[in-house]
């Protein structure tokens, strides 16, 4: 048996352009404040793309920003076989004893992809309003078996004729007493709720 | 092959097995990203098989065989250390430790045959890396699946693997596909009793421009595959 202790892991998946990667922009700087030491893995089609983009943020050290690749099937890589994201996940827990959680970043997928239980302790699914304000009603399997549902970019709705109190209102439906926040990454706004979402389910505070 | 053996040979080559060979492309992806020189994938595949699968893997997996038959941990190790400085290419040198190592931590809790579970200590304590050939090969000898029919598995698993990300690279149909995995049917078992007679020394590979392609994937902008 190897003799470091497992770290909490935390997914996070969605569709493409939701705000996956803002998310992480916003929500491993407030973690910091809190004293938390977190690192990152992504996993994308361009497989630096995103690590270069969190790299370049200037919060996280590079090699606390792992990439690993999908090829091409990034619901697999985190479901059926996340081999490959469970190797990157020792190499970071044995590089870094005193870590406090490992993000785990899907690339950009559909509605109905989870998590395996054995690679996150938990997983946040990421939609946005301009995505269609219909998508919790589709019920995909992310909506529906996410630990927690973002719908993101709300300052948009006007702009793109969405309906956010109907389109939460069908995610608390769908969802039955799992949580859901409204979020606009770009500045900030509900990112403490998810930092103490993330505190209170994954690091017991 | 007794039937239970066979059914431990269907799981362990079945891609629903989490070995993490989903994001491997041994290369292909860097052949197809070169829009300019035209692929044969037929005559790509045979030259893998023939000239880097069969005489470095293959060799490397018939002697853990035979060293996991004779329970001696010692030279597992050996073998797989062998194997590490015979993989030129770093991405694919990886990939195999990757590869080996996933399949042993899927099944660190679940298999407590001692061989393994000593093997698994070693690579955990640095003796060396796991290497997929040597950790298939502790597995087919602990489950009594024959070597012959292993290493058929080995290059048949390979075959499934770069022929899968040529699909999803966009350059080959599904049933081009299973008309290679057909053509190429009758090529496996000479290489499998080739591979069975060679020295451990004898390993190595020969494919040169595969091993630049790989080498160049590294530095390739847009990547799918980690190799």
């Amino acid at each position: 048996m190897t003799d470091y202790a497992e770290v909490p892991r935390l997914g996070i998946g969605g569709p493409v352009g939701s705000g996956k990667t803002a998310l992480i922009e916003q929500v491993v700087p407030y973690l910091q404040r809190q004293g938390r030491q977190v690192a990152v893995i992504t996993n994308d089609i361009l497989t630096q793309e995103d690590a270069q983009r969190l790299r370049n943020r200037g919060f996280l050290s590079p090699e606390r920003i792992v990439g690993v690749e999908t090829g091409a099937c990034p619901h697999t890589v985190i479901r059926e076989d996340p081999t490959m994201n469970l190797e990157a996940v020792r190499q970071l827990e044995e590089q870094f004893p005193a870590l406090d959680l490992i993000i785990l970043e899907s690339g950009g997928d559909n509605l109905a992809s989870t998590y395996s239980p054995e690679l996150a302790d938990a997983f946040v699914f990421v939609i946005d309003v301009a995505g269609g304000d219909d998508i919790p009603r589709k019920r995909g399997l992310g909506v529906t078996r996410s630990d927690l549902l973002i719908i993101n970019k709300v300052d948009l709705a006007p702009y793109v004729g969405a309906n956010i109190e109907a389109m939460t209102q069908d995610a608390h439906h769908a969802r039955g007493t799992r949580p859901v926040l409204l979020t606009n990454c770009k500045t900030g706004l509900g990112i403490q709720d998810v930092g103490e979402w993330i505190e209170r389910e994954l690091l017991f505070v | 092959m007794d039937d239970t053996a066979f059914i431990a040979a269907l799981q362990l080559t079945d891609s629903f097995f989490p070995s993490g060979a989903v994001t491997l492309s041994h290369g292909l992806e860097t052949f197809l990203s070169d829009q300019s020189t035209a692929i044969d994938l037929s005559q790509l595949l045979h030259d893998y098989l023939e000239r880097k699968i069969a005489p470095c893997d293959l060799v490397a997996y018939a002697h853990a065989y035979q060293a996991a038959a004779e329970g001696d941990v010692e030279r597992l190790h050996q073998i797989d250390r062998y194997l590490n400085v015979s993989l030129l290419p770093q991405e694919l040198r990886q990939g195999s430790v990757r590869s080996g190592r996933g399949t042993l931590e899927t099944l660190r809790r679940i298999v407590e045959e001692p061989l393994f579970q000593t093997f698994l200590a070693g690579v955990d304590a640095g003796k060396s890396g796991g290497h997929l050939p040597i950790c298939l090969a502790i597995l087919h000898s602990i489950w009594r699946i024959p070597q012959h029919r292993g290493g058929c598995m080995l290059l048949y698993a390979f075959m499934v693997n770069f022929l899968s990300a040529a699909i999803r690279l966009g350059h080959l149909g599904h049933r081009q596909a299973q008309g290679l995995l057909i053509h190429f049917r009758p090529q496996l078992m000479p290489l499998v009793e080739q591979a069975l007679e060679s020295q451990l020394e004898e390993i190595g590979s020969f494919v040169p421009l595969a091993d630049i392609r790989a080498m160049q994937h590294a530095h390739l902008s847009v990547r799918l595959f980690s190799s």
